[in-house]
């Protein structure tokens, strides 16, 4: 029986890939062929990192929040960092459709990519791996926060949508959700805040390393790998070559508890307390953004209520 | 008051329709205020973002190349009836809207949706040639419009038809290049980015307009609550030269001859206002590449 009744395209279409970069693989094969060397065949398609022009390396790209987007929904955000667009609403805390008792409220997250969110491909409409991992990682970050003893005998949804990925979506979602149960009124010990930084290889160096090539590695000590930190990494630079390894935490600021750390990747230890420390520096000032927000906004609630 | 309102909502709302008002402030006949914003979403060919009054619909279009089905194709899946189409829309209604949907399967109302939008969006006029991703036509663009609808407070379709036309004008195509290699193996496919992008020309407008029947006064642009104690809904929508595209009535009486013609009448004047809405939101944004907020 078919289930999904949603319309697809019965040929099978494909994105064509850029003019540009062909012709350059092409001029590198005919260089090849003049100097008469062995023909390397031209797979990278990623660039290398431009370096940052318009931010240093710990700068945050520019935040965007409003809450209170969603009319339908208990507590909703909407949060923009540049490029990286997510909305979130919550449902609850309201009766669970289940009569059993649980002494708790019973709290959930999903997060779902927009199908035209990423560039390249759409994404499908199931639910993959993926998006299941956001989720959870999500939900494991914030569930420390919110006073789930308050709420016995109800259910907490919370429903994230990825408009727009560039880089953070983790870092978006994390602090969209909290604004939004914030929002809804949900008893918390704290909003949750999340930032994130990236490991990424300096390029001098990495010119230097490709010629000796993989084999060398077993000869001695590793070579050491000179390595910068940013801060707020984009969708280029998470994805680039060049990215060693990705730390996100989130934490409550005013507690000063972590309540999540994610490290990805293959840091060095000094590297690894760096990203985090770093973060965590970002989390404090991304707490203050959401702050001020949440003043701003229940400024204007009660401005309005008093007309 | 508001107790009122919850017990009997019926009775709430005769009370203000006697009085030829609604709850929140509008005139029978008054609509919500529409915002369309367009190109907010970069990683998309094309996209829109349009909100009537609460209610708010993101409309994405990716494009993909293939080749183009020839007569001959056609015949052989024939029982295929969306085999010339070159347009596929998609609506999502998820929980994110309201807490009416879930998460699980599209819920039968967005399914229902998206069978008319379909249907709707081949009346748009849109040549074929506009389509072709080379000169001579054998390969050419299938756009895939994706709705998704972020907060659902009644008169969906309005908001979807005019997210479908903004995102469409939205769309920029890029030159493509197709490189013949050897005989064997298939032709490989390029964009050229550094010529500029074209639009793509659409021949009409499509101008929706949504009425519900309560207690036998006619409300225009449907509100949520309003959609669910009303007997009956009518769904018009014109294009540019006032012919009918789509004309659905759902509920539970019939309709008079005269209901009928009050609404196209209505329809047919605000036409001009949606032409401009669409046309101007579409010259302000190329002007200003600014990112927008919702």
């Amino acid at each position: 029986m078919k289930i999904d009744f949603r319309v697809t395209n019965p040929i099978a279409t494909s994105i064509p890939l850029d003019y540009k970069i062909y012709k350059q693989q092409q001029e590198q094969q005919k260089q090849n062929e003049q100097q008469q060397t062995i023909s390397v065949p031209v797979t990278t398609t990623s660039e290398p990192i431009k370096k940052r022009t318009n931010r240093s390396e710990e700068q945050f790209r520019q935040i965007f929040m409003k809450t209170g987007v969603v009319s339908q929904a208990s507590g909703s955000a909407y949060i923009e960092i540049e490029n990286t667009k997510v909305i979130c609403s919550v449902h609850g805390p309201r009766a669970s459709p289940k009569t059993e008792l649980f002494e708790s409220a019973k709290f959930s997250c999903e997060l779902k990519f927009a199908s035209f969110a990423r560039p390249g491909e759409r994404i499908d409409y199931m639910e993959s791996a993926k998006e299941k991992d956001l989720s959870i990682n999500l939900r494991q970050s914030i569930i420390g926060a919110i006073r789930l003893e308050k709420y016995p005998k109800t259910v907490i949804d919370v429903y994230v949508m990825v408009l727009n990925d560039d880089g953070g979506v983790l870092v978006a979602a994390i602090t969209a959700a909290s604004m939004a149960l914030a929002d809804a009124g949900v008893e918390m010990y704290d909003m949750v805040s999340a930032c994130s930084s990236i490991c990424i290889r300096n390029q001098s160096i990495s010119n230097g390393s490709n010629g000796s090539g993989s084999g060398n590695g077993s000869s001695g000590a590793a070579p050491k790998v000179q390595s910068s930190i940013l801060l707020d990494p984009t969708l280029q630079e998470e994805e680039s070559k060049d990215s060693l390894g990705c730390v996100v935490v989130a934490k409550m600021p005013s507690l000063n508890e972590i309540t999540q750390i994610i490290q990805t990747g293959e840091l060095s230890y000094n590297n690894t307390i760096d990203g985090i420390d770093l973060c965590i520096d970002g989390c404090d000032k991304i707490y203050s953004i959401m702050k001020q927000n949440l003043i701003s906004s229940l400024e204007k609630q009660v401005s309005k209520k008093l007309e | 008051m508001e107790a009122f309102q919850k017990v009997h909502p019926l009775e709430f709302y005769k009370k203000f329709l006697e009085r030829s008002v609604r709850p929140d402030g509008r005139g029978l006949d008054c609509f919500r205020k529409i915002n369309i914003s367009t190109g907010s979403i970069m990683t998309t060919d094309g996209s829109s973002f349009v909100k009537i009054g609460n209610t708010s619909v993101i409309a994405g279009v990716k494009a993909e190349v293939a080749l183009t089905p020839t007569q001959s194709d056609n015949s052989i899946s024939s029982n295929n009836n969306n085999n010339n189409n070159k347009m596929f829309v998609n609506v999502e209604m998820g929980p994110i809207c309201s807490n009416i949907f879930s998460s699980s399967k599209p819920s039968e109302k967005a399914m229902s949706l998206c069978s008319q939008l379909n249907s709707l969006v081949n009346r748009l006029e849109i040549n074929d040639k506009e389509l072709y991703f080379d000169d001579q036509g054998k390969y050419s663009w299938y756009l895939y419009i994706d709705l998704y609808c972020l907060d659902y407070n009644g008169n969906l379709m309005d908001a979807c038809v005019l997210a479908i036309m903004s995102a469409l004008k939205n769309v920029k195509l890029p030159k493509g290049i197709v490189v013949e290699s050897s005989a064997s193996e298939a032709p490989q496919l390029f964009k050229d980015t550094e010529q500029p992008m074209r639009s793509l020309n659409i021949g009409t407008y499509l101008i929706p307009q949504t009425f519900v029947l309560l207690n036998d006064y006619l409300l225009t642009d449907p509100s949520l609550e309003e959609e669910k104690l009303s007997s009956g809904t009518i769904s018009i929508t014109f294009n540019d030269r006032f012919e009918i595209c789509t004309l659905l009535y759902t509920g539970i009486t019939s309709i008079s001859e005269k209901i009928l013609e009050q609404c196209l009448e209505k329809t047919k004047k605000r036409s001009t206002e949606i032409i401009n809405l669409i046309d101007n939101c579409c010259t302000t944004i190329n002007n200003s590449n600014n990112n927008n907020n919702i």
